[in-house]
């Protein structure tokens, strides 16, 4: 009951919190193609790149044909993000949804990444720990037991919804070991 | 053979083999999708 209630306040307060403003200027950011210095390093990258172009032997022209392209590409699409006055890209990290894709989706892929190799190595302790030499298994790796366990573990967050729900993930007081004192 | 197939899982050597596959992964992503800074 006390965890439910103190979960109830965190909602509570989470949701009373007033919105970030979502006013882009505000946190004094422009669309990088309107910032004069952005566009300045563009061109400076691109015409050093053509300039190479035109004084390359042959063989390193594509070379610096690639790089041509690739460069103005990069240049493209950083021009849809937010910019400071420098010229150089910034990435909105305060959550708001619009900008989701600079850190919201990458830092929720990285838990969940993380969280998936954790969980596999979990669970391939708790599965091999009852067995004859448990540390046998952990110098000679069981293959098809870790890949089974990477599988399982990839739909983790469900799982440790269910162990940290029914109370599993807990180990008794009296099972944790202390030292003498 | 047996014996290879279980130097090869010698947790050193697994790592090895693991961890190159997934390095080579992201040296081919980068080729492919280069100067990724969003998504």
């Amino acid at each position: 009951m006390r965890t439910f209630l103190s979960l109830l306040l965190a909602l509570c307060i989470a949701l009373g919190l007033a919105q970030s403003v979502q006013a882009e200027p505000l946190i004094g950011l422009k669309p990088c193609s309107e910032v004069p210095a952005f566009q300045a390093l563009m061109n400076e990258r691109l015409s050093s790149l053509e300039e190479k172009i035109l004084n390359a032997s042959p063989a390193m022209a594509p070379v610096y044909q690639q790089k041509l392209a690739q460069t103005s590409k990069r240049f493209e699409r950083y021009s849809k993000l937010l910019c400071g006055e420098e010229g150089l890209p910034h990435l909105v990290t305060d959550g708001r949804l619009n900008h989701a894709g600079e850190f919201l989706i990458p830092g929720l892929l990285f838990l969940y990444i993380a969280g998936w190799l954790g969980w596999a190595g979990r669970s391939y302790l708790i599965a091999v720990r009852d067995e004859d030499s448990p540390e046998m298994k952990e110098s000679l790796i069981d293959v098809p037991l870790a890949l089974r366990c990477f599988l399982t573990a990839l739909a983790w967050p469900a799982a440790a919804f269910k162990e940290i729900a029914s109370g599993e993930i807990r180990e008794p007081e009296a099972a944790v070991p202390i030292s003498p004192r | 053979m047996a014996d290879f197939t279980k130097f090869l899982t010698t947790a050193p050597v697994a790592f090895i083999l693991f961890s190159s596959f997934v390095f080579a992964l992201f040296i081919e992503i980068n080729r492919f999708f280069p100067d990724i800074l969003t998504f």
